[in-house]
């Protein structure tokens, strides 16, 4: 009987508990996409895209339609409680796919905009993070073709930013994979830049950046090289296409199309008795050759020649982008991570942001055909 | 009268028949007297009555009821009168006819009705105890009373009111035999012994209830079944002290270990081949009169979601389908509250490919997530309980009409969303793959608690009813074994049989959790694949 | 003691496991990193250790005296009066790591997904469960946890799968904080240890050899030990050691990153399933308690306390308001664990060893 009673006052309980935490899917907007710039007084120009399914008779998603909101803040947050209150149902950054930096809020520093999102325990950390050419509201906007056709431009852009990714165009990051990076002294990061175009969004290259700071770029098919060096093992379609002579008149024969079918690297740091350090990244390629109009791949010769000269112009292409970063003063493989790791008293001795441009920094790539397609 | 045919001018008749209540026939015999309470006040004294006051008394006794008849006839040895009593409502005339009266009249005058007894019936014996003169008429028995007032004769001659043995609707299977038990306690025992002929097998007669005085057969296999359980099963039903035990349902409650609780601790069963397996691995069976239902004990929770056809299906896919029917359970139970919990609490764990979907299909909702659930939920239990009252054929209709024709409304007009719908409707169809009814029910109820505590506090309200439901099945006993038993205790040995079935030959020992005297199950089927 | 409320070794091997495993694991990388940096899980290694002493006077002092709680046998170790007192101050103890419990459960879910609910109804839903599930005796307890035991599986999984994107770097230089910061940092992993004191209690139920007895709690102690280095390890090489600072709760911050295909923000589902532990941890603890007021007040049957016990319990733990109240409390209650958990017992031991060889020694001469 008693516990009757005790079961009764608990469920009694229940019953008298409102729901306090509640929030009804049905009774929020989602934002899906969430672009931040500096304007010129300083303050934070947040943009939000809310696609709202038209419903249809039959139910299900039917049309789409983009709606696209702007609040101007003194920080993050503030311009999100702007938002709030020109959107009609309460918003929600949960299911955010893509956080989109204009170019000056990059070059600030981004922990300052990205601190909202780590600090809410509601918020899509795995949400894409990239920077926008220009202004992120030119990016976040309705006026692209394909945002009609997929589900909304958060999806959109998210999706062409992952088709990049899969090409290895770009390095694989979200809000929560950069920022073990960001805080950390000894390695820096990259993010797909966006470039707005008349009829669609292109992912133009890398923005490269140092502790907080986007610092520079890196474009186009050299953002295939910047993730070989990374380290990354295989992807779908890691594919090149290298010019290795110009004995051809015709300009075509003079290139090679490969694919990356195994990337291994071997990443080598020293530190000398007198305290210079030497950086080295190996790697070592197994590819398969995809183009070549040529033909006639038959002898061994022949294919060690491909070899050779796909090794060296790679090599070549390395060294740039390494070159490049050092004066970036970006450490975007993690050189100081290395000599905190195995060389800590060293560490503790400099000061790595003037030490990092000075240093013996090389890279060696060598590249090993092992197949050609269904043709010799 | 037409069925009398000889000594039909022997007979005297007192009444025109009433047929009123026709009571079950039982082949119980001497060896259980129930006390007969406001029986004939001093039985013993009666034996030096005059066969007139006797007979006066017994009619007081039945308070004059109309059915009770009193026929004379006159012996054709030495002309003494003999008086047959009985309640014309429930023996069968042509039995009395053949059995009695045919051979007696047939016979050598000499004979009387004590050499009668020892020539020619098995169901003619002689009695002594007067005290039980009332039980015996109430059981179908015609009495003789002659002019010697020391004893009576008594002949079993039962209506035979039986139906036909049918597959039971709610438990049938696509393989294996489709028998059922019928409302007949010696038919069902028939039944049970023609699947396990054994001298090992054990019937115990109990009586219950001090009116209604209903048969109870206990059945057990005797090198197999604990004793213990034994003796606490007969002891909890001899304790069952009531007027009346109408119904099967009225022993269970009596006899089960925690009243307040949904879950079944008895398998009621229609189906002889489940009982004779069931016996097999140490359970005791109850069988009722007039009562198709056989209740086993003791369970555990797994053998509701067991059927014959995994039997009879090859071992994997019985298997499959006994995992089917677990994970159904949760289903059933945990569907609608998970749903609830995400789309009021965490649609974060939307995948975001279908967030939007989910969210189009909510938007224009007005009633929130709870309510929509619970009309449903509460729809669905409608039409079942309307289907099972209807016919059949208009029965199916109504399933129609409820489930297509009002799920399509509902959802054209907004009240209800479609993915509302499926849910439920996913809902509803798990908690009938359970193949017992009483768990099926008991799974049915404990979705709505489910979906209060999901509405209230999300996920962990999930959480918490699932541990107080789990807390609950581990301190359930059924008679003294553990109910949840080869899960908590854990036993690895024991799952043969419950969450997969191991083929035949594996299943070389009985579940422990019954304690069976005998564990070893001699299960050597495969004997000419060892060398 | 009754036959029907014994359990098995492998029963009592959950029954540690299982109130070992519980508030703690969520933030106790955060708390080990505050001292031992990035070589916090040396510390808890270390803990592990020192908690084999414990467990090692546990185990004698419950063999000395076979099937009695320490609530039975302290009267007869240190004399009836002072027996009294001591069994009330451990009582009072028990109470205070129930609060605890309930404080820091309430903390993190408060955090991290009811933001509204008020703390008292937050509570007393566990304090509730805890209540129904300790009406019971023993055995049904250990059944309970071994069944739930399995889950340990699944969070196992969720922490493994970090591995998709850990910086192993992180983890060097081993041992550059050196060994005092690591000895250090070794109290603060005691704490979230504790729960192997428990068996002061469920040891009194358990059958079977002694010797086995305590190589069952031993490794009981050893696997939770494990899997919780496994767990800050993790957690420190899959964030930046600047970063870790500022995440009080890493494990569930790991999760939230993760997506899969059919569900996203693992660390809800994470949460949810880390209820259960704290759930099982919590009722050990309140059956221990509510031994101890039976056997305080000479109670028939420590049902009769369970009710009374949980809601002392959870109207205590609704009181600290703020962060640093919860920190505060649990700080010092946390300490006052140590000492009457982990070094009670031997201290106990010690006294008991030398009355006995007192004892001998009385009946020699």
């Amino acid at each position: 009987m008693r516990k009757a009673t005790l079961l009764s006052l608990f469920s009694s309980l229940f019953l008298l508990s409102g729901c306090w935490d509640q929030t009804q899917l049905n009774e929020t907007k989602l934002v899906r996409a969430a672009g931040f710039d500096y304007i010129k007084n300083g303050k934070i120009k947040n943009t939000a895209s809310v696609p709202q399914s038209i419903n249809t008779e039959a139910g299900g998603v039917g049309q789409v339609n983009n709606q696209v909101f702007y609040a101007v803040g003194n920080t993050a947050r503030q311009s999100r409680i702007k938002l709030d209150r020109k959107i009609s149902e309460q918003v929600d950054a949960s299911k955010n796919l893509i956080v989109i930096l204009g170019e000056n809020a990059a070059e600030h520093d981004i922990y300052h905009i990205l601190d909202v999102f780590y600090r809410d325990p509601k918020s899509a950390l795995n949400a894409r993070i990239a920077v926008a050419k220009g202004k992120a509201s030119d990016v976040i906007s309705s006026k692209f073709e394909e945002t009609e056709t997929t589900v909304g431009i958060g999806q959109y852009l998210n999706e062409s930013v992952r088709s990049a990714e899969k090409a290895s165009i770009v390095p694989t990051e979200n809000i929560q994979t950069i920022c073990p990076v960001m805080f950390d002294p000894g390695q820096d990061f990259g993010l797909p830049y966006l470039v707005p175009e008349k009829n669609d969004v292109s992912v133009n290259g890398i923005a490269i950046f140092h502790g907080y700071k986007m610092v520079g770029k890196i474009y186009g098919a050299q953002g295939v090289m910047y993730t070989l060096l990374t380290g990354k093992q295989k992807h779908l379609s890691m594919s090149l296409t290298k010019k290795i002579t110009d004995k051809h008149k015709d300009r075509i024969l003079n290139y090679v199309s490969i694919k990356v079918k195994k990337n291994k690297r071997t990443f080598n740091v020293n530190v000398s008795p007198d305290d210079k350090i030497s950086a080295h990244i190996k790697l070592d390629m197994k590819v398969v050759i995809t183009e070549y109009p040529r033909d006639n791949l038959t002898t061994k010769k022949k294919i060690q020649n491909i070899e050779k000269a796909l090794s060296k112009r790679l090599t070549k292409d390395a060294n740039t982008i390494l070159h490049d970063l050092q004066d970036m003063n970006s450490d975007a493989f993690g050189v100081g991570r290395k000599l905190i790791a195995f060389h800590n008293p060293t560490w503790k001795k400099l000061d790595w942001n003037k030490e990092y441009p000075n240093i013996d920094y090389t890279a060696s790539v060598n590249v090993k055909v092992i197949g050609h397609g269904i043709i010799e | 009268m037409t069925f009398f045919k000889k000594p039909r001018k022997l007979l005297e008749q007192k009444n025109t028949s009433n047929e009123d209540k026709i009571q079950e026939s039982s082949p119980s015999s001497q060896t259980d007297s129930v006390n007969t309470s406001h029986s004939l006040q001093d039985a013993n004294s009666k034996q030096n009555q005059s066969i007139d006051d006797l007979l006066k008394d017994i009619e007081k006794s039945f308070s004059s009821s109309e059915d009770l008849m009193t026929h004379w006839i006159e012996m054709p040895a030495d002309k003494s009168r003999v008086a047959l009593i009985f309640l014309n409502s429930i023996i069968d005339k042509q039995k009395l006819q053949d059995l009695i009266l045919n051979p007696l009249f047939e016979l050598d005058k000499d004979i009387d009705l004590h050499t009668f007894e020892k020539v020619i019936n098995i169901d003619f014996k002689q009695q002594t105890d007067f005290s039980k003169i009332q039980e015996l008429i109430l059981q179908s028995y015609t009495l003789i009373f002659t002019k010697d007032t020391t004893c009576y004769y008594s002949v079993f001659t039962p209506v035979k009111t039986e139906r036909d043995i049918k597959e039971p609707d709610n438990e049938a299977v696509i393989r294996g035999s489709h028998e059922g038990f019928i409302e007949s306690m010696s038919t069902n025992i028939a039944l049970i012994r023609k699947r396990l002929k054994s001298p090992k097998l054990v019937v115990k007669y109990l009586q219950v209830g001090k009116e209604t005085h209903t048969n109870v057969a206990m059945l057990y296999m005797s090198d197999i079944a604990n004793p213990d359980v034994l003796h606490e099963v007969e002891r909890r039903i001899k304790a069952i002290e009531a007027d009346s035990v109408m119904t099967p349902g009225n022993i269970e409650e009596s006899i089960e270990d925690k009243t307040f609780s949904l879950f079944p601790q008895t398998l009621s069963t229609e189906r002889p081949d489940r009982v004779a397996a069931n016996l097999m691995e140490g359970r005791v069976a109850l069988l009722y009169d007039s009562s198709p239902t056989v209740n086993l004990a003791p369970v555990n929770f797994f053998v509701f979601y067991q059927t014959p056809d995994d039997y009879n299906k090859r071992w994997m896919l019985g298997s499959f389908y006994r995992m089917i029917r677990l994970f159904s359970f949760y289903i059933a139970i945990g569907l609608p509250a998970f749903y609830i919990a995400i789309v009021s609490f965490h649609f974060e764990v939307i995948p975001s490919a279908l967030i939007l979907l989910m969210k189009s299909s909510l938007e224009n909702i007005p009633y929130p997530p709870l309510f929509e659930a619970l009309v449903m939920e509460l729809t669905i239990e409608l039409i079942r309980e309307a289907a099972i009252r209807l016919p059949t054929r208009i029965g199916s209709t109504i399933a129609i009409v409820g489930g297509l024709v009002i799920g399509d409304a509902v959802v054209k007009a907004g009240l209800i969303s479609n993915l509302m719908i499926i849910v439920v409707a996913t809902t509803a169809i798990a908690a009938y793959t359970v193949p017992s009814n009483e768990m099926s029910l008991a799974v049915r109820l404990l979705r709505f608690p489910f979906m209060v505590a999901a509405a209230t506090f999300g996920f962990l309200g999930i959480v918490f009813g699932l541990i107080l439901m789990f807390f609950h099945l581990c301190r359930l006993y059924s008679f003294g074994t553990p109910y949840f038993a080869p899960l908590a205790p854990f036993k690895i040995g024991d799952l043969k049989d419950t969450i997969i079935r191991l083929p035949f030959f594996k299943m070389n020992s009985r579940p422990s959790d019954i304690t069976p005297i005998k564990k070893d199950e001699d299960n050597h089927t495969r004997k000419w694949d060892k060398s | 003691m009754n036959n029907s409320h014994t359990i098995t070794h492998r029963q009592l091997f959950f029954i540690i496991v299982q109130s070992q495993i519980g508030v703690g694991v969520l933030s106790l990388p955060y708390t080990l990193f505050a001292k031992a940096k990035t070589d916090g899980w040396m510390s808890l290694l270390l803990a592990g250790l020192f908690i084999q002493i414990s467990i090692l006077a546990i185990w004698k002092l419950c063999e000395m005296y076979p099937k009695q709680t320490i609530f039975d046998f302290m009267p007869k170790i240190v004399g009836t009066k002072l027996g009294v007192i001591l069994n009330t101050l451990f009582v009072l103890h028990l109470f205070s790591v129930c609060v605890v419990l309930l404080i820091l459960y309430n903390s993190i879910v408060s955090k991290w997904i009811f933001f509204q609910t008020p703390r008292l109804v937050v509570i007393s839903i566990l304090a509730f469960t805890c209540v129904y599930c300790i009406t019971c005796t023993a055995r049904e307890i250990a059944r309970f946890l071994m069944l739930v035991s399995p889950l340990l599986l699944v969070l196992f999984i969720f922490v493994a799968y970090a591995y998709t994107d850990v910086h192993l770097l992180y983890a060097f230089p081993v041992g550059a904080t050196g060994i005092k910061t690591i000895l250090s940092g070794s109290t603060d992993a005691l704490i979230s240890l504790l729960g192997f004191d428990t068996a002061l209690v469920f040891l009194a139920y358990t059958q079977g050899k002694s010797n086995s007895k305590l190589k069952v709690i031993s490794y009981a102690s050893l696997c939770v030990t494990l899997f919780y280095c496994f767990v800050t390890f993790t957690t420190y090489i899959f964030f930046n050691p600047v970063e870790i600072v500022i995440v009080p709760e890493p494990v569930l911050y790991m999760l939230k990153a993760f997506s899969f295909k059919i569900l996203e923000r693992t660390d809800l589902i994470f949460l949810s399933i880390w209820i259960v532990f704290v759930t099982t941890s919590l009722i050990s603890y309140l059956f221990f308690t509510a031994k101890g007021v039976q056997s305080l007040f000479k109670l028939k049957h420590h049902k009769t306390a369970a009710p009374y016990v949980g809601v002392i319990c959870a109207l205590i733990a609704s009181i600290p308001a703020s962060k640093i109240d919860v920190q505060l409390w649990s700080k010092l209650i946390g300490m006052s664990a140590l000492c009457c958990s982990a070094l009670f017992p031997i201290f106990l031991l010690l006294i008991a060893v030398i009355r006995k060889k007192k004892e001998k020694g009385a009946v020699s001469t």
